[in-house]
């Protein structure tokens, strides 16, 4: 089989330059998608599974772009620099990217945990995207941070066993101008933001074809999940059995995910195909 | 200046970030290339290889940080590779080094698994001077049920991915990396893709410490579990190796350094340890033209 | 089955769900160490604690975070049970 074409790419936003990384979907492929990364850690678990999925993606004929967000990975920038608002601004660049430098008609946004619901935001603005994959998407970005004070204060308890005091790491949540989040040092700024992220609160209106993928221990959809598709103009949520990968630091196979996922565009592309003129698969400027 | 570049290694394309220093003239005399752990990729656990090599570059290394195969953007099946591959890798990672900078003088930093990688290279190129061994386990030490029960596993793993990639396979016949996954299990195991792989246990570890010429410097957390025997361990390894033991303890700290103030002690420590050895170097090279 | 007995129960169902293992329910003896026996590490844990608040439906305080607390099926559920009142 021939080898997927990757190459390096580097994407314009805010004087800075992102690293990305382009899998060629092949001169006739008229699909995309930007990969939206995960929040701090979460995005180191997950990058090779992300990888796996392009690759994958890109084999069945969809260009996928993958990126840094500013201040992460190989971009450029301190983490601590950036919040959610830049990482929106980042995705709408690659988005952009997507149409104009490599020339694809039909844009999706692929996102994972944070990076679903930046993606979302993001997809918010003038057709940006032309459908969106949500994997696990953050619906509640108060209970995200508390999730991640649960994160420090389980990894203090196991690392420091008799001398653990759960206060100390609260305070330090709760109060210090920049929360060391187990490396990552996050500031007010970004906390505040991902705290007022409430997908229930302030309903999405992509108008976009969006899978919501649950993914967890049950095929069955949780209520959060089942409830933000039915307020979305064009969404369908579905439960995958799929351990956390985003959230291990052994290596997990990602089959179940990446099958929904395929199984779910094939479908989109082909109703697409039979769809009416004026429908999502026009070109856009 | 950070640059993205690809070697290859054994028909693998291996994707790295390479730093530059911005004053060539200035350069430090060792290169520095970062081994990421078992299931990591370039930038380490909580970025820390990149404000690593960020801040190497600045003091005049030359760095490079790569992905073993198997792992982040570098070709190769996840399930194949072993500890013997990320060796390889890391061998090839150095001929390019050289290749690329004239540098003849090589330090490898590892963590974690990394380390043990650096430790199965380091006799292998004689450019390989120094080890920087982040939380290293005891190579060669007696592998666990526990392990021997992960590579079950895994083979389990392969079988379950067989089928679900025939079922894609009505969807995208012909563009699925299906003889991918075919070919590796009909290779008869070879690469069970896990720690504790049967051609990771051929390698004869404690000689390959014992051989190392060069200095290696070992860094723990105070709170990681395994330090005090890990620490033990390699004590008395240096002794048959007749090498002086250098080891920094991290008050506190867990086995991967997760908080800022325990990572930047970590790479505060790892760069002023090489900034000597580089002056040990420079030194060496002084006496060498003036005599 | 006692009240007790079935907590412990559903308490290893959620164990070998949400951590993705590779035994029965039933095979996880009420009193042997967690961390130990199924290499439950800090993220695994976390899982564990997520799953307990929803399957349970109770919300752990910052104090109750203990080695303790989480290192046995037995004091898992006494600790539950309490919780419950």
């Amino acid at each position: 089989m021939a080898r997927v074409k990757e190459r390096v790419v580097e994407i314009a936003v805010g004087g800075s330059a992102l690293h990305a990384v382009y899998h060629d979907g092949g001169a006739d492929s008229e699909w995309g998608m930007v990969f939206c990364e995960p929040f701090a850690e979460e995005k180191k678990c997950a990058h090779r599974v992300l990888v796996e999925t392009a690759r994958t993606l890109a084999a069945a004929k969809f260009g996928c772009l993958r990126f840094d967000y500013r201040g992460c990975g190989d971009s450029p920038g301190r983490f601590e620099d950036y919040g959610p608002t830049e990482w929106v601004e980042d995705i709408t660049a690659a988005a952009h990217y997507m149409r104009q430098q490599v020339g694809v008609r039909t844009v999706g946004a692929l996102g994972l945990r944070l990076g679903a619901t930046l993606a979302l935001q993001a997809a918010e603005v003038d057709r940006l995207f032309d459908f969106a994959l949500l994997w696990e998407p953050v619906v509640n970005g108060q209970h995200y941070l508390k999730l991640n004070l649960r994160r420090s204060l389980i990894k203090a308890m196991m690392t420091e066993g008799d001398e653990f005091a759960s206060e100390e790491v609260r305070q330090q949540h709760n109060e210090a101008e920049v929360v060391d989040f187990d490396g990552y040092p996050v500031t007010q700024v970004t906390r505040e933001q991902i705290a007022a992220t409430d997908l229930m609160e302030n309903r999405p209106q992509f108008p976009g074809p969006t899978l919501i993928l649950n993914l967890s221990s049950r095929e069955q959809v949780a209520n959060e999940y089942r409830e933000l598709a039915e307020q979305m103009p064009n969404a369908e949520a579905v439960g995958v059995v799929q351990e956390p990968f985003w959230n291990r630091i052994g290596l997990v196979s990602s089959d179940a995910v990446v099958e929904a996922t395929a199984l779910w565009l094939a479908e989109l592309q082909a109703e697409m195909a039979a769809g009416p003129a004026g429908s999502n698969n026009d070109t856009h400027k | 200046m950070l640059q993205h570049i690809y070697f290859s290694n054994e028909g693998c394309r291996l994707l790295g970030a390479y730093h530059r220093p911005a004053d060539e003239a200035k350069r430090q005399p060792i290169g520095i290339i970062m081994l990421h752990g078992w299931a990591g990729y370039r930038i380490g656990a909580h970025q820390m290889f990149t404000k690593l090599a960020r801040t190497a570059e600045a003091a005049g290394f030359f760095c490079l940080r790569f992905d073993f195969r198997g792992r982040g953007d570098s070709e190769g099946e996840a399930a194949a590779t072993t500890l013997s591959t990320m060796i390889s890798d890391t061998v090839a990672a150095v001929d390019w080094l050289v290749a690329t900078t004239g540098l003849e003088r090589i330090a490898l930093v590892g963590d974690c698994s990394g380390a043990e990688v650096a430790i199965g290279a380091g006799p292998l190129r004689p450019q390989i001077e120094s080890l920087v061994l982040w939380s290293a386990p005891m190579v060669g030490a007696d592998r666990t049920e526990s392990d021997r029960a992960k590579k079950w596993y895994i083979v389990k793993q392969y079988l379950r991915k067989l089928f679900l990639r025939a079922t894609w396979a009505k969807l995208f016949t012909r563009r699925l990396r299906f003889g991918m996954i075919k070919k590796a299990l009909v290779s008869g195991g070879k690469g069970a893709g896990e720690e504790g792989a049967e051609e990771d246990e051929q390698i004869d570890w404690v000689q390959r410490f014992v051989r190392f010429p060069g200095e290696v410097l070992f860094i723990y957390g105070g709170n990681d579990p395994t330090a005090k025997e890990c620490i033990s361990y390699y004590k008395s390894l240096s002794r048959q190796a007749q090498r002086a033991f250098s080891s920094h303890i991290v008050p506190g700290s867990n086995h991967a350094f997760y908080s800022v103030s325990w990572e930047e002690e970590v790479m505060t420590v790892t760069l002023d340890w090489l900034r000597d050895q580089g002056r040990k170097v420079e030194a060496q090279l002084d006496a060498a033209a003036r005599s | 089955m006692s009240d007790a007995e079935q907590l412990k129960a559903q308490i290893k169902e959620l164990i070998v769900e949400r951590l993705f293992l590779e035994v029965e329910p039933d095979q996880i003896a009420d009193d042997e160490n967690l961390m130990e026996a199924y290499n439950i590490d800090s993220v695994n844990l976390f899982e564990l604690v997520v799953g307990l608040e929803e399957v349970f439906e109770v919300s752990l305080e910052d104090a109750d975070f203990t080695v303790e607390t989480f290192s046995t099926v037995t004091n898992i559920a006494e600790y539950l049970a309490k919780k419950r009142g």
